[in-house]
């Protein structure tokens, strides 16, 4: 039972030691491990859902491969945000931790990604708008042509 | 590179953002009135519907999130938070899509 006891005293401890963390390093580590999580995450699932949409696209509609390169897109700029916050973390910890990096360098890589996650985030709606804008012409116009190709649907027909 | 020089960017984009996800919602709002006929793709819809709701949102939570972090750098934090919550849901409505498109793929 007091081994019991002292298992239950675990996540407190950990608490304690994060807060610590937190206050050495003055960065919320927390938030940022959340925050790179999601990013990864959001990663995972466009890449997933950007081959599923290919897929079908070859097996349907074309309209299907627009959404398929908003999501290729979104990719990258998940990636792009798990490196801004990667870098937020160096400039911060870059005294402490002793990494050897340059100023230079470290700026370099900051705007680069200050450039491209707004450029990114622009491209992605922007195919994601004519993507949705292709899917509802198809439906409205040939409705049999969004889950199957129209030359088997004409012979189906026949 | 100057400060402002992201400042502007920021808005620019912002703002083509905010267009492009308003007239995606309005797309979006299209494509389920047209959904009337095709009862079979059910679950397949309504996750692409739902799955598209949550990109859009992302959209506007960073549009605004960009907009207003320049007026007041206090809401950084509630606008990462946001933006990390709906990105955890997009993922799980984004496997679920998935899912139903290789049902009817099979």
């Amino acid at each position: 039972m007091k081994k019991l006891a002292f298992l239950a005293w675990i996540p407190l401890l950990i608490i304690e030691n994060v807060s610590a963390l937190e206050e050495i390093n003055q960065i919320d580590m927390s938030g940022t491990i959340v925050r790179l999580i999601s990013y990864l995450l959001g990663v995972c699932g466009a890449a997933y859902l950007a081959a599923g949409l290919w897929s079908r696209s070859e097996k349907g509609s074309q309209s299907w491969k627009y959404i398929s390169v908003s999501m290729i897109l979104f990719v990258f700029w998940n990636i792009i945000g798990t490196f801004s916050i990667l870098l937020d973390v160096l400039t911060i910890r870059k005294s402490t931790s002793g990494i050897v990096i340059s100023d230079e360098a470290l700026n370099t890589y900051i705007i680069i990604v200050k450039m491209l996650d707004p450029v990114i985030a622009v491209i992605v709606f922007l195919i994601l708008l004519f993507g949705l804008r292709k899917i509802i012409d198809a439906m409205r116009t040939k409705p049999w042509t969004v889950f199957c190709k129209e030359d088997e649907a004409e012979k189906s027909n026949e | 590179m100057n400060e402002e020089f992201f400042v502007i960017l920021n808005t620019i984009a912002s703002i083509i953002m905010i267009i492009c996800t308003v007239l995606s919602f309005q797309l979006l709002v299209g494509i389920s009135r047209e959904l009337k006929g095709l009862k079979t793709m059910d679950v397949m819809w309504t996750n692409f519907i739902i799955m598209i709701n949550l990109f859009i949102l992302l959209g506007i939570t960073k549009a605004v999130g960009s907009i207003g972090i320049i007026i007041f750098k206090g809401l950084q934090p509630v606008f990462e938070a946001l933006l990390s919550v709906t990105l955890i849901l997009f993922f799980v409505f984004a496997i679920q899509l998935s899912l139903s498109i290789e049902e009817i793929t099979e």
